[in-house]
């Protein structure tokens, strides 16, 4: 194909037809880079253009939330048992355990007890923050917690020789 | 040679457009299946009593789950009694459901719920069929 | 004054070619895979019931699908009859918690066909009360 172009072209030396001939050529040169350009562009989904990248530093303030709801948990650990109650924090803040009263027969009410927060697992809570500690009126386990469900625990820590009456007191958003 | 430069002119334009496509493919994407978690939950149930097992959702999905066995205690002849499964989130000293469905023991699945991410449960109750405790099993599968 | 105007019908064949051919280049392929199938599995476990006991093989349905389980051969004496039942395994693997059984001896078609999930369960035979020795025994396990 490109031998028998090239011949057809030649056919144009003639002086009288130069000038139409080099009009031609120059124009079927042109119509094919143009088509390049089209091809290349249809291609294109492989060229891109390269945008510097921008940051943008942003300050996040977690706001922490005040206690809205307090929950009474009132129940019985059995002599090596324990028990647990769930709840659920609606939003980022602070969550207040209270454990407010032990009693029962053979059950001293300074008797320590654990006291634990922590979340529902199997058929029991895991308690990631916990501490042993006597009943009274000031918060004995605190901490920050994001929304989710959650549990509070009342373990017998081997003082028990009988079995014990509570109240827990939950404060939480 | 010069009314030739336009066609090699094109035919390289054409061979360096599309010729290197294959170096630049893209990997095809894959749908990400969420990990399952398959337990199985075993204690007894007392007559008009009620027992839940919590579980994580780590990512939203399908929860389902089937009555295995029902054997009184002590015998391990199963028993053909329909107990209540339910699903849904603990509170307080329970599971508060928002499904529940009376089955019979079976090996295929008996409850299907679609749940987000976060901290569910599983209750087993008496339907009021019980006469003595008994024990039961219970396979789910969870995100 | 012969004035000649070169055809382009060649150059415009041309660039009609080299069309097609750039955006036949452009393109990706796809191709179907044909769906994979398995075949059932079967298994066979064999031992010894004690007086009084039972015995426990667990098995895995790696798809969900029917499983047939056949008491093969029991005995002595021939005659001898005992609980046979499927289940799933305990989660300390103590024990198999039956969903269903049936009292039987040994025989030559499955005694128990159940439609089962994906997952793990169990095959168990247990003394009914009325063995006066030990008893050797074959159960077969058709699965997924």
């Amino acid at each position: 194909m490109t031998s028998e172009l090239t011949s057809r072209i030649d056919t144009c030396r003639p002086l009288a037809v130069t000038r139409v001939c080099g009009l031609a050529r120059d124009l079927t040169a042109a119509l094919l880079l143009a088509a390049t350009a089209l091809t290349v562009s249809a291609c294109g989904d492989k060229t891109s253009t390269a945008t510097s990248p921008t940051s943008t530093s942003t300050t996040t303030t977690t706001t922490v939330a005040t206690p809205t709801t307090t929950e009474v948990f009132s129940g019985r650990v059995d002599v090596g048992g324990s028990a647990f109650y769930s709840f659920n924090v609606v939003e980022n803040g602070t969550v207040n355990v209270t454990l407010a009263a032990v009693g029962g027969a053979n059950v001293p009410s300074t008797v320590w007890l654990g006291l634990g927060i922590g979340t529902p697992t199997g058929e029991d809570c895991s308690a990631a923050t916990t501490v042993n500690t006597a009943a009274g009126s000031a918060v004995q386990l605190t901490g920050t917690y994001a929304p989710g469900v959650y549990c509070v625990r009342v373990w017998d820590i081997g003082n028990l020789v009988a079995v014990a009456a509570f109240n827990v007191t939950i404060a939480h958003p | 040679m010069t009314t030739r430069l336009p066609l090699i002119v094109f035919a390289a334009a054409l061979a360096a457009a599309c010729g290197n496509g294959s170096s630049t493919a893209t990997s095809p994407t894959t749908a990400t299946i969420p990990a399952i978690t398959t337990v199985t939950f075993a204690d007894t149930l007392d007559v008009g009593g009620s027992r839940f097992y919590s579980f994580s959702n780590n990512t939203a999905g399908s929860v389902t789950a089937f009555l295995a066995s029902v054997t009184a205690s002590g015998n391990p002849l199963p028993l053909a009694i329909p107990l209540e499964l339910g699903i849904g989130v603990p509170a307080g000293t329970g599971c508060a459901t928002t499904m529940t469905q009376v089955v019979t023991p079976g090996l295929v699945t008996e409850l299907t719920d679609s749940l987000a991410a976060g901290v569910f449960c599983l209750r087993v109750a008496d339907a009021g069929a019980l006469k003595a405790p008994v024990t039961f099993a219970v396979r789910f599968s969870h995100p | 004054m012969t004035v000649r105007t070169p055809r382009l019908g060649v150059p415009a064949a041309f660039l009609a070619v080299a069309f097609a051919l750039a955006l036949s280049g452009c393109g990706d392929s796809t191709s179907a895979t044909a769906p994979t199938t398995t075949s059932p599995v079967t298994e066979t476990f064999t031992g010894q019931l004690v007086v009084g006991g039972s015995a426990s093989h667990a098995f895995t349905a790696v798809s969900a699908g029917t499983v047939s389980v056949t008491l093969a051969s029991l005995g002595p004496p021939a005659d001898l009859m005992v609980g046979f039942g499927v289940g799933i395994p305990q989660t300390n693997g103590a024990s198999c918690l039956l969903s269903q059984s049936v009292q039987t001896g040994a025989a030559t078609s499955p005694q128990i066909t159940v439609q089962v999930e994906a997952g793990t369960y169990c095959v168990r035979l247990y003394d009914l009360g009325t063995m006066k020795s030990p008893a050797a025994f074959t159960v077969t396990i058709v699965r997924p």
